[in-house]
């Protein structure tokens, strides 16, 4: 794991925290994330990372659920967005001229989070 | 179980203090520059000569160097006469807005025309963090091999300037320029592109026109936006 896949997961341990304690939730089951192609994270050094940052949190046990987003760039011979095959191609795959207007591709966010309700005392 | 929109920048607090930051040094006037590099590229050499080159020619000066531990580097560009400071990161791969931030607390930045932050040797981690730079340099030395641009691509297409090191070893280490040109433009086709050599000079007053253009620029386009 290079170290900053830690500094990653410390920075999604924190702001899910903070979401599950403004809503009140005592547990994060699952964070839903979004890494384009040229965020330079791999996913299961993440995965790995945010095991250790999460401990002792409302996050402990999560699942990451990653979803991988390419390069898409914009075209100006094509006039139209298009998706990368390779983040090492900067060209358009439909007419090969180079393309370097990213659209998107560098995500590292945040999507949503499932958390769990705050248990009912049921002897209230 | 319910499901909470977040929406969030995993590194917006990064990010947030990098514009905090950008911001300091466009009123400042400071021209800030974020050098990446694998460990190796010769960024310390480059930016000896550069340092004491730009004083020279009248530029007020100075740096930030990024290590895992030593203060090394920072010895090596004191020699320059500009005010250097270490960052050590003990063992963050990178840097980060806030040690930005906390090693430059007590400078008058506006004693300043350039500031030169030499990032931890790593062509992977510092891709994702904004330092509030003007300008990301990303050197590439002749005896790493044309293929670099190909194997890290996002540090690559993140930076608008790569600068070929050691070019006074090409020969020897039989570096292929065109290829290392074309290899840089696959990954990013608007890249400009400069051979240097801090050991010779060579390609040394294109390098330093071209900050100094750069800086000039951006100072135009800062006085436009006032307007």
């Amino acid at each position: 794991m290079s170290v900053h896949e830690l500094s990653i997961a410390r920075n999604i341990v924190e702001i899910v925290s903070q979401v599950a304690l403004e809503e009140n939730s005592p547990r994060v089951s699952v964070i839903h994330l979004e890494i384009g192609a040229l965020s330079c994270v791999v996913p299961s050094a993440l995965e790995f990372a945010f095991e250790v940052a999460s401990e002792g949190t409302p996050t402990q046990g999560a699942t990451l659920q990653i979803e991988c987003l390419p390069v898409v760039v914009h075209c100006e011979n094509c006039e139209t967005e298009v998706a990368l095959e390779s983040p090492q191609f900067f060209r358009c795959p439909q007419c090969e001229k180079p393309t370097p207007n990213i659209v998107s591709g560098r995500e590292l966010e945040i999507a949503r989070v499932e958390l769990e309700e705050e248990a009912v005392c049921a002897h209230g | 179980m319910r499901t909470v929109e977040v929406k969030q920048g995993i590194l917006s607090k990064n990010d947030r203090l990098a514009r905090k930051l950008r911001q300091k040094f466009e009123e400042a006037g400071v021209y800030v520059l974020n050098m990446v590099s694998s460990p190796g590229t010769g960024k310390t050499e480059l930016l000896q000569r550069t340092l004491k080159e730009l004083s020279e020619a009248g530029h007020r000066v100075a740096a930030l160097v990024g290590d895992l531990q030593t203060d090394n580097d920072a010895k090596r560009l004191q020699k320059s006469g500009a005010p250097v400071r270490q960052i050590t990161t003990s063992g963050l791969c990178h840097l980060e807005a806030q040690m930005v931030e906390e090693h430059l607390a007590d400078w008058e930045l506006s004693d300043y025309d350039f500031l030169f932050v030499e990032n931890v040797g790593n062509l992977v981690c510092p891709s994702s963090f904004d330092l509030g730079e003007q300008l990301r340099i990303a050197l590439l030395s002749v005896t790493e091999g044309e293929d670099k641009p190909l194997k890290y691509p996002p540090i690559f297409s993140s930076a608008q300037l790569a600068v070929i090191t050691k070019a006074d070893l090409a020969e020897a280490c039989e570096f292929q320029a065109e290829l290392a040109n074309e290899n840089l433009r696959s990954v990013h086709p608007n890249i400009t592109v400069l051979t240097t050599s801090a050991r010779t000079g060579l390609g040394f007053s294109e390098w330093l026109d071209y900050l100094t253009q750069q800086r000039r620029a951006w100072l135009d386009e800062l006085k436009g936006a006032a307007v």
